[in-house]
Order: structure tokens, then C-alpha cells, then sequence
């Protein structure tokens, strides 16, 4: 007799259910841990696909990143750029991908003159932003974005605010945290700073205590010892009974621009301070175009620019309270495209960014400072300081100083007159 | 009363191809009986409906119509395959394991457990004469030592019923006679055994009844001495006369004369005395009479030839 | 259950003398062997690249013989006529079936076990370090290859081998993808819920075998995860009950079945 098969049925029926109803446990755990993040594909075969979803997911991340790796060491950066988006969809997880890729288009774009192209910049914060979304839980891309902010943007408000929170994290390098205090300094946040460095003393004292022989242990503890002392003194020195920064000196800063040869101008100024190692920062741009670096300007992350932007940002170094430079923009074409038909160079000294011991004379908000023709009250902004802020860090808007001339494109490309340019200020 | 071990009521088998509207009727409305202790022969040439009726006794596959039993019991309780064994035409076994692996196998799968096992095994290998043989690996055993391995495993349960198809195929003179002596051993023992063969030699000499199947179907069933039994007879004379042919043919046989020597052969023993009658009173000389009894083989071709029906 | 534990062995003692998943079994030892030249390549990613091919290799490799080691196991039974003697033993179905999916489980273990000890023998000589999750992943991978296993019997209980390789081969396509799919649908505010819905359907009906792959927080350690521990433990659950429903839906096609 054929068996009967009503009872397996059953058994089918109750299984299917069983497995189904652990499925419906399993999947909302399987997206917060194991899924891609990404949901757009660009760029990959079907085949690759499936050998991507059939387990061989990060190894061609891992592959690609190699491949990319080669890009990096044989200059071919632009096809480095589709594949950090292939990579990081591929596998979000690997955490350096979204460093190694922001640092890259941050800073390696580079012209003739090693100047980077700042239209990555945005592109490079809103990588970190998806870096930071991915992996909510490390540290590392916190930092790099804190990082991006304080030493390229040259925002250090902004770069508080991430440093503060990979400072959270207890697996953060203790060299890095230091980062978070200078940052306050630079931003103007003093007490922060201050608190700040008290409590990296006690990390070092602690460390220490726990590892006496341990010289890095102790190097660390000096250093942060010593960095504290150093801000506890400024804080007298500018701030105290009798303020270095007083009275203010009057910098007498002037600057002019020459168009040298078609997308060549040469800048020559000068800025009455005395003592070296002072910078002078110059933008050429598009008129009235004020890099906004927000990542938020973009919906997602994209590794175009815009085509008809011309943004040059480099400094100038001042000797002897002058300063002058050839700048030259005929050779990067596609960095500096010039198809605008007005242009603006921006000539300005911001004490904030300047060495310690000038600063000591200037002030970080430049208090200590003032011109005749060219103050401004600078329209850098700065976040707003935390609920224990003592009185002395209330924040002022930088003093700094500011000399803008524009250029028409017919100047630039010394097109009409063969004469030397003189522009009008 | 004779025990039945093996019944089969209007046993039908239909295969009908799941695409095509063909059907085969593999089996149909077949009916035996056979009784303890017996050698019963299952014979009919390919495709005639023999593994298929096996493979439903068995419970490997389900009949479309009609009943069979094995054992008392409705065909494929696997609680009968305690009490039977099967050897399957050709046998093949995991052939990596050796002759006494394959016997603990399958001494496991009847739930036999040690030292039991280990036991019977020897004892077995020992009765098909494999002793020696029994840490090679199968796959180094000739066509022989293979058909004595499967009927090895057949006897691990010391079975009431064993169904044995085609034991002897493929076999030397000398193997043959070995696993004829076996079968007819097991029956002195009390055994039942289905086989199924086309060695008809075997199973002449030693089946006690025969069934044949032709196109599925029933054609001859019976004791194979009741079956080959009414053969011709057979005389051979001498010093007789040319003349006598005629009256001789006129009793309805068939008569030759050659080199001096008169043949003759009458379909049965009934006409034989008119013959001598004559062949004496003719002055001839009687060499000898034999009845000539059938082979299995002529009723076997008669059989499947003749589309006559029992 | 003597039965079904014999019926295992034999089919672990043939499978392992198998020719093609001997070959295979090479060739995934062979390419653990090669691994160690990607390094020349990586400059920074060593350890994620040999990782994550190392894991993917003997995720594949374990598929691949879990399906050749189950397409034929039915069908070859009977073309050798083997399974006569044995059901005509007191062996139910079940019991067979169940034995011999025991049996490619033992041989996949087996399997896993050799090439998990070589990947981490390559591991050890090129970073000098073993990393213990990596044994985690493997275990996954081997209950991912089993409930595989159990897909290609299950289809053999009716399918030729060849129609069953692909059958089984797209069934673990697909069941790897379907979850990824039904992310990126749920991220798509876009997708109507007249396609969502199916997905959702199919999600919860297909066997998924992505639930077993737990590579990436391994090749990426520093990722914290939620629940881990319960989500390891339904998956191996969940691999359990989908086994039994597959061979429950065996036996129940087998027993029907005329050989």
C-alpha cells in the first residue's frame, strides 16, 4: 500500500511556519549587521554582482581597493574616485577605504604648484559623513572628518565638534585626542581647551601610574603636563592683568595683483608684523562664489565637481612685513577653468591660524591687531561654546584683515589689452 | 496444509508516462500461491512482467490493482523484511568496502548487533567460501565472489523467504553448480525461495514448480513434472525391411531408416506397443525404447512462441 | 536508527572516495595554497583580502560539494540498484533519506574541517596570527552548505542530476541575493509595496542562505554588533528547521516514489 502522506503535510505545513517565523527574527538583525548599506550598484556587471552577493562580497572590495591602491602610486586619480563608490558599496565596512579615499580627494588633487583642488573638499566631507553612518560604532572616521575640518577646511568650530565625539570612544589613539583641545584653542573656545588638556593630564597620570615603565607612558604624560602649562600661560600672558595684546598694532596691510602673463597674476602686499612666520592667504574664485564646506549642500555622495568653477586657495609667506608671489594657473586648465566672467581675489591674514608667539602679540581673535583701510570683523563662523563657558570665552567674530579686488576674465586671460593689468582695487 | 508465503491476487501493474498518454502494462491480473518450503521459478523472458512483481512484493513499488502478501502479511511491512532477503539481478555494492564490511552493513541495517554480527559474518563468509576474501575490497572480487557476497547478505537474517533474481547469471560452469547446490541446501533447510531466472537449466534442476510470464501475464503455472511430463518416445531397431516404413507412419509417428538402422519417434507412449508389434512380427530387432521427457527449455519456447494459455 | 547511523557511514565512506569532490577538495586546497599571493598585491589589505577570499573560496567549495555530493545520491542508488537490497531490508524511507542526508553532512564537516585547518595553517604563515572568529565563520559556512545539501536532496528525490544542479545551483543564487534585494527595496522609498510584498513573501519562503554569511564583521573587526550571539543562534536554528522541513518534504515525495 502507498503511504499516506497527511501527517508529513502537517509536519511540512508546521515547519514552513517555524522557519518562516525565525526568518522574520533573523532579518532585521541580518540589515543591522550583515547587509551592504549602499543600495546603489554603479558600475558592476551582473556577473560580478552575483559573485559579489555569492560571498565574494568584501573580497572584491579587498581587490578592487588593491587595484585602486595602483591608481594611487601610478597618479591615475581619477579613475581612483569610481571605485572608492564600488568599494565602500561593496563592502561599508572597511573603514579605511573611507579615510585613505576622503584624504585622497582632499589633498591629492593637486596643480602643477601642489595646490589642491578645494572643490573635493565637500565631496571628500560628505564621503566621511556616509563613512560615519556606516560605522557609527569606530572611532577613526570621526576623527579624519574632525581632522578634514581642522587642518584642510581650517574650520577648527567645526572640527570640535566631531573630535569631541571620537574622543568618546575609548579605543581612540591617545596621540589623536590631543587634536580636540588644539582644536578649541584655535577656535577661540579657550576654556574647553583648557578642560580639555586637564582631562588628558589625568588619562596620562592614570596610564602612567599603570605602566611605569612604559616610555611612551611617560612621554605622554609630559607632553600633556606640558601642553596645559603652555595654554595656562598664554591665557595670562593675553588675558591677564596686563594683556600682551595691548595696545593694538596697527598692521598697515595693503595688497595689489598684476596679471603677469594670461592666467598668471602676481601678488605683492604688505603686513607690519614683525616677527617671521607669517602667512598670508589668497584666493582667486569665481565673484561672490564663498566655498560653503558642508556636506549637507550634497544629497549623497558624489564625486563630481562643478565644471565652471575656478576656486584657488594658497598662502604666502611674509618676510620682513612684505609679501609677494607669482601665482600660476595657465598650466591646470581643468582645475581652473576661467569660463566665469568675473573674478575675485581674496587677500586676507587671519591671526587665528598664525603661530603661537604671534598670536601671544595679535591675540586669537585678533584683538591685538588693526588697520587703517582693511579690518574686517570676519564672517567665519564659530559654533556655539558649551553650557560651562566662563565669561572670558565669550566669543567675539575674528578680527582680521581683508583685501578683495576684482578681476574680469578678459584680464585674466589677457584678452583686449596687451598692457599689464593694473587691477582696480 | 501447505503454508503460503508468497499470494498475489489480480495483481496489476500499469507505468503511464506523465507527458504522454502511452501506458505499459508491466503487470496484469496476476495470481500465484507459492508454499512454504518450496523453490519456486519465476521465469518469462525480458520484460515480461518478473522484476516488476518482485519490486511490488518488495513495497519498492506500489501495484495499480490487486493484492499481494509476503509472509501473511500485505507486501512492503517492513516488519516482514526481518523474515526475507533479496538479491537483486547484478548486484552491485559499495564496492570500496570489503566483503566483510558490506556484511556488517547490511547485518546493521536488520538491526543485528554485536558480537552477533561479527559472529554470523564469519560464519557466512566461511559458507559462501569467502573467508579469505573478506578484507579485500569488493571492487577486486570476480563475477562469482560478488554473487556469493549478495547471497551472503541475503542469509544474514536466517530468512523464511528469499527472492533471488537471476543468481546465476553471468556465472562459470563451476559457480553455476555452486549456487545451485546453495539454493537446494537452503531448501533442505526449511527455506522458501523465489527465483527468477533465464538460466532454464537451473531452474530445471532444481525448482519443485514454475510460473511463466508473458506480457505480463500468467502463462504456465505448475510442478515442473506435471509441466515437462507427455514427451515423445523414442525407438530404435534393427534387421527390418524398407517396406514397413509406411505401415509404421500410418500409426502416426514419424520412421527413417539409415545405414541398416530403423528410427523411430511416436508423440506418445500409447501408439509405442502398436510399433514394436509390428517391427516384430517383421522380424526386426529392438535396440532400445526411451520415452523422451521435455525439456523446460521447449516448453518454455512453446510457451512464449505458442501464445497458448494455460 | 542503526539503519539510518549505517546508511551515513556508507555514504560518508564512499563520498570521501569520491573522485570529483576529492578534485574539488583539491582544487579548494590549492587555491588556499595560492592566497598567499595576493599579498604581493595588497599592499595594506592583506588580511582583509586573504580573509575574505580564503572564506569565499570555502564557501563556494563547500556549495559545490554539497550540491555534487547530493544530486546523485538518489539517482545513483537506484541506477545501481543498491537501494533494492537496502529497502527490501527492514529500512523505511525515511530512515534512508535520513541517513544519507547524515552521511553528506558527516562529508561536508569533513570537508570544512580540512579546509578550514589549511586556511588557517595559510593564515598563520602569512600574518604570523590566527584569528579565532574566522572559526566562527566556518561553522556558518558549514550549516550554509548543509541546509544546501538538504536543497539538493530534497530536489533529488524527483529531479535528474543534471535538471537538479541547476535547480539547487539557482536556489543558492537566489537565496543568497533575495535578502540583499529586499534591503535595498525597503530602502527605496520608491518601491510600491506591489513589489515589496513578494519579495517579502519570497524572503520569508526561499531558503536564505545570506543569513549564514558573517563574514564581513570578521574581515572588518572593529564593527560592533547587535545581538550577535542571538542572531548566530536563530540562524543555526533557522538552518535546523528549514533541514527538516526539506527532508520531511523528501520523505514525503520519496515515499510516493517507484524505482
Amino acid at each position: 500500500m502507498k503511504p499516506s502522506g497527511s501527517k508529513l503535510m502537517a509536519g511540512i505545513a508546521a515547519l514552513l511556519i517555524g522557519q518562516a517565523a525565525l526568518q522574520y527574527n533573523i532579518f532585521p538583525l541580518w540589515q543591522k549587521n550583515y547587509a551592504p548599506k549602499q543600495s546603489t550598484p554603479i558600475g558592476l556587471s551582473p556577473e560580478q554582482l552575483l559573485l559579489a552577493f555569492a560571498g565574494f562580497r568584501e573580497f572584491m572590495a579587498g581587490v578592487l581597493w588593491v587595484q585602486a591602491d595602483g591608481f594611487f602610486h601610478s597618479g591615475n586619480y581619477d579613475a581612483i574616485l569610481p571605485m572608492l563608490r564600488l568599494v565602500t558599496w561593496l563592502d561599508p565596512h572597511q573603514v579605511d577605504i573611507y579615510s585613505t579615499g576622503a584624504w585622497h580627494m582632499a589633498y591629492n588633487f593637486t596643480d602643477e604648484s601642489q595646490r589642491s583642488d578645494r572643490r573635493y573638499i565637500v565631496p571628500a566631507l560628505k564621503f566621511l559623513e556616509e563613512g560615519i553612518q556606516n560605522n557609527p560604532t569606530i572611532w577613526d572616521l570621526y576623527f579624519e572628518m574632525g581632522w578634514t575640518y581642522y587642518h584642510k577646511v581650517q574650520d577648527p568650530a567645526s572640527a570640535t565638534q566631531w573630535l569631541a565625539q571620537a574622543n568618546e570612544f575609548e579605543k581612540m589613539i591617545t596621540a589623536r585626542r590631543h587634536i580636540l583641545a588644539h582644536a578649541y584653542e584655535k577656535s577661540g573656545q579657550l576654556q574647553n581647551s583648557v578642560d580639555t588638556w586637564v582631562d588628558l593630564v589625568d588619562r596620562a597620570e592614570e596610564e602612567y601610574r599603570k605602566k611605569p615603565d612604559n616610555w611612551e607612558a611617560q612621554i605622554e604624560r609630559d607632553t600633556t603636563r606640558n601642553n596645559l602649562e603652555q595654554m595656562l600661560i598664554r591665557i595670562v600672558r593675553r588675558y591677564g592683568d596686563q594683556p600682551e595684546t595691548q595696545p593694538p598694532v596697527n598692521l598697515n596691510f595693503d595688497a595689489t595683483v598684476k596679471v603677469v602673463r594670461p592666467r598668471v597674476i602676481l601678488v605683492e602686499g604688505k603686513l607690519g608684523i614683525p616677527t617671521i612666520g607669517t602667512r598670508v592667504d589668497v584666493i582667486v574664485r569665481n565673484k561672490g562664489h564663498n566655498m560653503e564646506y558642508d556636506p549637507a549642500k550634497l544629497q549623497t555622495f558624489s564625486f563630481e565637481v562643478d565644471k565652471d568653477l575656478t576656486y584657488m586657495q594658497d598662502t604666502l609667506a611674509v618676510r620682513e612685513s612684505k609679501f609677494r608671489r607669482e601665482l600660476d594657473m595657465s598650466k591646470d586648465p581643468k582645475m581652473y577653468p576661467f569660463t566665469a566672467d568675473e573674478y575675485e581675489v581674496v587677500i586676507s591674514y587671519n591671526p587665528r591660524f598664525s603661530s603661537p608667539h604671534v598670536q601671544d602679540r595679535l591675540g586669537w581673535l585678533g584683538e591685538g591687531m588693526t588697520d587703517d583701510n582693511y579690518l574686517v570683523e570676519a564672517d567665519q563662523h564659530l559654533k556655539p561654546l558649551g553650557p560651562d563657558s566662563k565669561p572670558e570665552d565669550k566669543q567675539s567674530p575674528v578680527r582680521m584683515v581683508r583685501k578683495v579686488i576684482t578681476l574680469t576674465r578678459d584680464q585674466i586671460l589677457m584678452r583686449g589689452s596687451r598692457d599689464r593689468v593694473n587691477a582696480p582695487n | 496444509m501447505e503454508q503460503t508465503v508468497i499470494k498475489t491476487v489480480n495483481l496489476s501493474k500499469r507505468y503511464s508516462g506523465l507527458w504522454s498518454k502511452t501506458t505499459v502494462d508491466a503487470v496484469k491480473n496476476l495470481s500465484l500461491e507459492v508454499n512454504k518450503g518450496e523453490i519456486f521459478g519465476f521465469l518469462g523472458p525480458n520484460g515480461a512482467g518478473k522484476t516488476t512483481t518482485i519490486k511490488i512484493l518488495l513495497g519498492i513499488i506500489y501495484p495499480t490493482q490487486g493484492e499481494a502478501y509476503v509472509l501473511g502479511t500485505p507486501a512492503g511491512d517492513p516488519k516482514t523484511h526481518f523474515k526475507l532477503s533479496y538479491l537483486p539481478e547484478n548486484p552491485y555494492f559499495y564496492d570500496y568496502m570489503t566483503g566483510e564490511e558490506i556484511l556488517s552493513f547490511y547485518a546493521q541495517l536488520f538491526g543485528i548487533g554485536e558480537p552477533e554480527r561479527s559472529k554470523r559474518i564469519k560464519e557466512l563468509l566461511g559458507r559462501v567460501g569467502l573467508s579469505r576474501a573478506a578484507s579485500q575490497p569488493i571492487r577486486t572480487y570476480s563475477k562469482g565472489m560478488q554473487q556469493r557476497i549478495g547471497l551472503a547478505q541475503c542469509l544474514l537474517n536466517d530468512p523464511e523467504l528469499l527472492i533471488l533474481d537471476e543468481p546465476t547469471a553471468g556465472l562459470d560452469p563451476i559457480a553455476h553448480i555452486d549456487i545451485r547446490d546453495m539454493i537446494l541446501d537452503l531448501r533442505d533447510k526449511g527455506k522458501t525461495l523465489f527465483v527468477c531466472s533465464h538460466q532454464l537449466s537451473d531452474v530445471e534442476a532444481v525448482c519443485d514448480r514454475v510460473a511463466i510470464l508473458k506480457n505480463g501475464e500468467m502463462a504456465r503455472l505448475g510442478k515442473l513434472d506435471e509441466l515437462l511430463a507427455g514427451g515423445t518416445v523414442e525407438m530404435i531397431a534393427e534387421r527390418v525391411e524398407n517396406g514397413i516404413l509406411d505401415q509404421l507412419k500410418a500409426l502416426g509417428g514419424q520412421a527413417h531408416l539409415h545405414e541398416g538402422k530403423l528410427f523411430v519417434q511416436q508423440p506418445d507412449d500409447d501408439s509405442i506397443g502398436a510399433v514394436i508389434d509390428l517391427v516384430r512380427k517383421n522380424g526386426g530387432r529392438i535396440i532400445s525404447v526411451l520415452p523422451q521427457r521435455r525439456s523446460l527449455e521447449d516448453l518454455f519456447v512453446e510457451t512464449i512462441q505458442g501464445g497458448k494459455s494455460a | 536508527m542503526n539503519a539510518t547511523l549505517a546508511i551515513a557511514r556508507a555514504t560518508f565512506g564512499e563520498a570521501i572516495r569520491k573522485r570529483v569532490l576529492l578534485i574539488i577538495l583539491l582544487v579548494a586546497l590549492l587555491i588556499l595554497l595560492v592566497t598567499p599571493a595576493f599579498e604581493v598585491l595588497a599592499v595594506r589589505e592583506q588580511k582583509t583580502i586573504l580573509t575574505s577570499f580564503g572564506l569565499g573560496i570555502i564557501q563556494l567549495a563547500g556549495a559545490l560539494i554539497a550540491i555534487i555530493l547530493c544530486i546523485n545520491m538518489i539517482p545513483q542508488e537506484i541506477e545501481r540498484r543498491t537501494i533494492y537490497t537496502i529497502l527490501s531490508k527492514p529500512v523505511l524511507r525515511h530512515h534512508f533519506v535520513l541517513g544519507k542526508f547524515l552521511g553528506a553532512m558527516q562529508t561536508l564537516a569533513f570537508a570544512f574541517l580540512l579546509m578550514g585547518v589549511a586556511f588557517m595553517l595559510v593564515m598563520y604563515l602569512t600574518l604570523r596570527e590566527i584569528d579565532p572568529k574566522v572559526v566562527k565563520g566556518l561553522i556558518m559556512f558549514f550549516f550554509q552548505s548543509s541546509l544546501l545539501a538538504g536543497v539538493t536532496l530534497f530536489f533529488s528525490t524527483f529531479a535528474s542530476p543534471l535538471v537538479n544542479f541547476f535547480l539547487s545551483g539557482g536556489t543558492f543564487l537566489v537565496g543568497n541575493i533575495l535578502s540583499n534585494f529586499l534591503n535595498t527595496i525597503e530602502k527605496n522609498p520608491q518601491v510600491g509595496s506591489m513589489t515589496r510584498i513578494p519579495v517579502q513573501i519570497l524572503v520569508l519562503l526561499m531558503p536564505n542562505f545570506a543569513n549564514f554569511n558573517v563574514q564581513n564583521p570578521i574581515i572588518n573587526p572593529e564593527q560592533q554588533l547587535t545581538d550577535e550571539t542571538a542572531y548566530l543562534v536563530q540562524t543555526v536554528a533557522y538552518g535546523g528547521v528549514y533541514i527538516c522541513l526539506l527532508l520531511v518534504a523528501a520523505v514525503l515525495i520519496f515515499n510516493q516514489r517507484e524505482m
